[in-house]
C-alpha cells in the first residue's frame, strides 16, 4: 500500500496512436508502456528522436490522450485541471510571449496559479534570481538569447513549489556553467523531496543526476533500470591509486597478473571536459 | 482575467489590428471627397459606404484577430505552457472570446465615429467642410506622435499606443465638429452631428460580435484565411437569406433548416432602415441584441465542444 501511494506516475499498458483525418490509425508513437515513477527521484527518459518521449509528456500533462492503457498523475487522471496545480512543466521550446518581460511572463504565470499580492512578487523576484536573470528581467523575452529563454521556462515551471516537474530537455542551449547550474538547481529539488522527470538527448547530463532512466525505442520501453546499475560492466573492476611509485605500481600490476592471467591496463583517471570547463571559467572570473 | 488581459495585450500590439483599424477610418472620411462630384443623394452614399466599410473591416478584424488569439497559441506553441497550468478549457476559450470582444467594441468605436465625421464632412450643395476637413488632416498624423513618442522614450510597443491615440482624437474631433458648423462659428452642441448614425453602428456592432463568436469557433481548428473565407462566405450568405428560404420555398424543411443555420445579417444590415429618414429604434437593437446572443452561445458551444476535445 505504501508504495502505491509512493507513485507519482503510474503508466500501464499506455498507447498513443495519431489517427489521420478519416480516423485511420497512422503513427504508434507509444506502444504499450509500462512506467512507474516515486516520489522524490529523478527520472530520464531517453531515446532518439520519435521514439515517444514528448508524446509521453504530453499524456502525463493531459494535453495529448491515450488511446488505450492507464495512466495516473499523482494518483488522478491527468485530465483532471486540479492536478496541474501541483505540476510544474518546462517544455522542449522554450514557447514563451517574445513581447512580455521575464518578470511580466512570470507574473502573468503566477496569476494562473492563483498566486496574488505580495506573494506573487516576492515568488517571482526569488525564481528570477534564482535562474540569474535579475540583470534582464525587464527585458522583452524577444531579445533573449536560447540559453535566458531557457531559464525562464525553467523558473515559470517552479513557480507554483510543484511537487512533479516535468522538464523537456532542460539542458539544451544551455553553456556548460549554466548547465551545472540548472543541475544544481534540480538536484537541489530532489533532496527537497520533489519528483522529476527528464526528457533529454544529452546522456551526460543524465546520467550525472538521473537515480533512474527508461530507454525508449519506437514508443516502447527497450530498458529501464537505476542508473549505477545499468551503467556496470559485469566482470570488471576498476582499481584507482593514488600517486603510486614506479616500483610498487610494477609489483602490483605482476601480482595482478600473477593471481589472474592477464596484466590490466594502467591509464590516468581523466576529468571531464565540463569539470575542465567550469574550473577554468571560474578561475578566470576570480582574476580581477 | 489573467487570460483575459494577456489576449487583449496581444491583440492590440498586433500591427495589423492598427492597420485595419486605420484603414476603415480612412477609406470612411475619404468617402465624402469620393461624392463631392454631385452624384446625387451624396449623404446618402457616405452613410452607405461607411457603414459597409465598417461591416467588411469589421469582419476582416474578427477573423484575423480570432485566428492571432487562439490559433496562433497552437503554431507557438504557447499552448502547451498554458494548459500545463491548472487552466481549464472552456475558461481559455471564453478568455479569447472576451478579448476578442473588447477588440471588436473598440473597433466600433472608432468606426462610429469615423462615420459620424464622413457624414459631417459630405458636401452639401457643393459646400465643403474646411473646418473638417482640416482637422482631420492634422489631427490623423498628431494622433501619431505620442505613440511614437512614447515608444522611443519607454520602448513600449508603439500600436496599443497609436490606436489609443486614434481613438482619443476621433472622439474629440466629433465632440469639437459637433459644437461648430461648416463655418466655423459656434452651435448648439451636437446639432452639426447626425446622432442617428449612432444606433446604426451599434447594430453593426452587436452583428459583428456574432461574427466574432464564429470566427473564434472557426479558430479552433482553421487558420485566418480559411477563417475569413467562411465568414466572407457566411456574411453575403446572410444577407441573402431571405432570397435563398423563398429559393427552397417549394421544401419548407430545406428552407427552415437554411434559416436556422445562416446567421440572419439582412437583420443587422442598418442602411435599409436608415433610407428615407428612417431610424433605428432600441426595441429593434434590442431584439438584434437577442438573436445576436442566442445564436452567438450556441456557436460558441459547437466551438467550445471542438475545442474541448483538442489535443495538442
Amino acid at each position: 500500500m505504501g508504495e502505491t501511494t509512493d507513485l507519482v506516475i503510474e503508466a500501464r499498458k499506455l498507447t498513443k496512436i495519431f489517427q489521420d483525418f478519416w480516423g485511420r490509425p497512422k503513427v504508434c508513437a507509444v506502444n504499450e508502456i509500462d512506467l512507474e515513477v516515486r516520489r522524490g527521484e529523478l527520472f530520464g527518459l531517453l531515446g532518439p528522436n520519435g521514439s515517444g518521449k514528448s508524446t509521453t509528456i504530453k499524456m502525463i500533462l493531459g494535453l495529448l490522450h491515450p488511446t488505450t492503457g492507464l495512466l495516473t498523475v499523482l494518483g488522478q487522471s491527468p485530465r483532471n485541471v486540479a492536478v496541474k496545480s501541483k505540476i510544474g512543466f518546462m517544455p522542449e521550446e522554450s514557447y514563451l510571449y517574445k513581447y512580455l518581460t521575464a518578470a511580466e511572463i512570470l507574473d502573468f504565470y503566477a496569476s494562473l496559479y492563483g498566486l496574488s499580492g505580495n506573494r506573487k512578487k516576492e515568488r517571482v523576484s526569488a525564481l528570477i534570481a534564482q535562474v540569474g536573470l535579475d540583470a534582464a528581467r525587464n527585458r522583452p523575452i524577444g531579445e533573449f538569447s536560447k540559453g535566458m529563454a531557457r531559464r525562464v521556462g525553467l523558473a515559470q515551471c517552479l513557480l507554483n513549489d510543484p511537487d512533479l516537474i516535468l522538464l523537456d530537455e532542460p539542458t539544451s542551449g544551455l553553456d556548460p556553467l549554466a548547465c551545472r547550474e540548472v543541475k544544481d538547481i534540480l538536484l537541489g529539488l530532489v533532496r527537497r523531496g520533489k519528483t522529476i522527470l527528464i526528457c533529454s538527448h544529452h546522456l551526460a547530463d543524465m546520467q550525472d543526476i538521473c537515480d533512474r532512466v527508461a530507454i525508449l525505442m519506437n514508443g516502447k520501453v527497450c530498458a529501464e533500470g537505476a542508473v549505477k546499475e545499468l551503467l556496470i560492466n559485469p566482470g570488471t573492476l576498476r582499481l584507482s591509486l593514488e600517486s603510486p611509485s614506479r616500483e610498487s605500481l610494477s609489483a602490483i600490476l605482476d601480482y595482478i597478473e600473477k593471481e589472474t592471467g592477464t596484466r590490466p591496463l594502467v591509464d590516468h583517471t581523466g576529468r571531464t571536459l565540463e569539470s575542465v570547463f567550469i574550473e577554468t571559467v571560474k578561475q578566470r572570473n576570480s582574476i580581477p | 482575467m489573467a487570460l483575459t488581459g494577456l489576449a487583449l495585450s496581444e491583440l492590440f500590439r498586433q500591427p495589423a489590428t492598427l492597420l485595419l483599424i486605420l484603414t476603415n477610418v480612412v477609406c470612411t472620411i475619404l468617402v465624402p471627397l469620393a461624392v463631392s462630384h454631385q452624384l446625387g443623394q451624396q449623404t446618402h452614399l457616405a452613410v452607405d459606404s461607411s457603414l459597409a466599410f465598417e461591416f467588411v473591416f469589421g469582419l476582416i478584424l474578427a477573423g484575423y484577430a480570432a485566428c492571432s488569439t487562439l490559433h496562433n497559441e497552437y503554431l507557438s506553441g504557447t499552448i502547451l505552457t498554458i494548459f500545463s497550468k491548472p487552466v481549464g478549457r472552456l475558461m481559455f476559450f471564453l478568455a479569447k472570446f472576451s478579448a476578442l470582444a473588447v477588440l471588436i467594441v473598440f473597433f466600433v468605436f472608432c468606426a462610429s465615429a469615423a462615420s459620424l465625421l464622413a457624414e459631417r464632412l459630405t458636401p452639401r450643395n457643393f459646400e465643403f467642410d474646411t473646418l473638417g476637413m482640416r482637422l482631420l488632416g492634422v489631427s490623423l498624423f498628431v494622433a501619431l506622435i505620442p505613440a511614437a513618442i512614447v515608444n522611443f522614450r519607454t520602448r513600449r510597443s508603439f500600436v496599443p499606443y497609436s490606436l489609443f491615440f486614434c481613438a482619443l482624437m476621433l472622439a474629440g474631433l466629433v465632440l469639437i465638429l459637433s459644437t461648430f458648423d461648416l463655418e466655423g462659428h459656434r452651435v448648439a452642441f451636437g446639432s452639426m452631428i447626425n446622432w442617428s448614425l449612432v444606433p446604426a453602428c451599434l447594430l453593426e456592432g452587436i452583428a459583428l460580435l456574432l461574427l466574432a463568436a464564429i470566427a473564434i469557433s472557426l479558430s479552433v481548428r482553421l487558420a485566418a484565411p480559411a477563417t475569413v473565407a467562411i465568414l466572407l462566405v457566411l456574411l453575403f450568405a446572410g444577407l441573402v437569406s431571405d432570397h435563398l428560404t423563398g429559393l427552397l420555398a417549394a421544401v419548407p424543411q430545406a428552407g427552415f433548416v437554411v434559416k436556422m443555420i445562416l446567421p440572419d445579417i439582412q437583420g443587422f444590415w442598418p442602411a435599409d432602415k436608415l433610407a428615407g429618414g428612417g431610424i433605428i429604434t432600441g426595441a429593434l437593437i434590442g431584439h438584434a441584441a437577442v438573436y445576436a446572443a442566442a445564436y452567438g452561445t450556441g456557436v460558441l458551444c459547437l466551438g467550445y465542444a471542438a475545442f474541448r476535445n483538442r489535443q495538442f
